[in-house]
């Protein structure tokens, strides 16, 4: 018996799809009976505090997205997602790059000095150590001379 | 598109309703965190009083998007959703900026502030 190749290749398409959407639900309803705490999903990680960026990129996430379905459904083929669209979301990820490196440099500029301090002395106990070593060789040369 | 393609967009349509509705009953009902969202960071606004220049950016942004979601829906061809219009852009970039520079000019406020 010849396999039939394209109803195979049908057949695991289809069951590869039901994974992935079977997937995608299962993990809604664990989020909605309370398995998977989502309670965190737009707090910082090093702070209880929301992030403004975070929920800025959700909206926009659910609407970009929610668009593309609907005019794909409602023209019956995948639409295309013009570039400026991208340069919406990028503004945004801009945005929160600098803003988390502003955060940061203003959160640490003590712990840069300090790092900077410990390294000039490590570097100014390196040079005592080699003008002392040039000492001793100095004076060994002296004493092998004479 | 085939019936597979169909299949998937109708899954994944479904299953992106009842997500986005899931996170705007938690978000509202208080099932995800949201406190702090309009506050500077930093001790002195440790009373999470809202900040002027992240409400702008947040009116900003949720007009961008719905000025952009009517576009979408109005001026969209069977095979592309329409460009973001320069001016939307720019006022997105705009708004950012303000919230940037806003956010620089107390981290060098600070900055002083700290210094011996």
């Amino acid at each position: 018996m010849t396999p039939n190749w394209a109803t195979l290749a049908f057949l695991f398409a289809a069951a590869l799809l039901l994974v992935i959407i079977g997937t995608a639900f299962l993990v809604l309803y664990l989020i909605a009976i309370g398995r998977i705490n989502i309670y965190d999903l737009l707090a910082e990680p090093d702070s209880n505090k929301a992030s403004l960026s975070r929920f800025q990129f959700l909206l926009f996430t659910f609407v970009i997205a929610g668009l593309f379905l609907l005019l794909s459904v409602e023209s019956g083929g995948f639409v295309i997602i013009p570039d400026s669209v991208l340069g919406l979301l990028g503004i945004s990820a801009g945005t929160y790059a600098v803003s988390k490196g502003i955060t940061a440099s203003s959160k640490n500029p003590t712990a840069a000095s300090g790092a900077a301090t410990a390294h000039a002395d490590a570097a100014a106990a390196h040079a005592k150590a080699a003008a002392a070593h040039a000492d001793a060789a100095a004076k060994a040369a002296d004493a092998s001379a004479t | 598109m085939g019936m597979l393609g169909t299949a998937m967009l109708w899954g994944l349509g479904g299953w992106f309703v009842a997500a986005a509705g899931l996170i705007g009953y938690r978000c509202l009902n208080g099932g995800i965190g949201l406190n702090g969202m309009l506050a500077h960071d930093g001790e002195a606004q440790a009373d999470h009083r809202p900040a002027p220049d992240r409400i702008q950016m947040l009116v900003m942004f949720l007009f961008a998007l719905v000025a952009y979601g009517r576009l979408a829906l109005t001026a969209a061809t069977s095979h592309s959703m329409p460009p973001v219009p320069p001016e939307l852009v720019a006022l997105l970039a705009g708004s950012h900026g303000i919230y940037l520079s806003g956010k620089l000019t107390r981290a060098l406020q600070g900055r002083k502030k700290h210094s011996p």
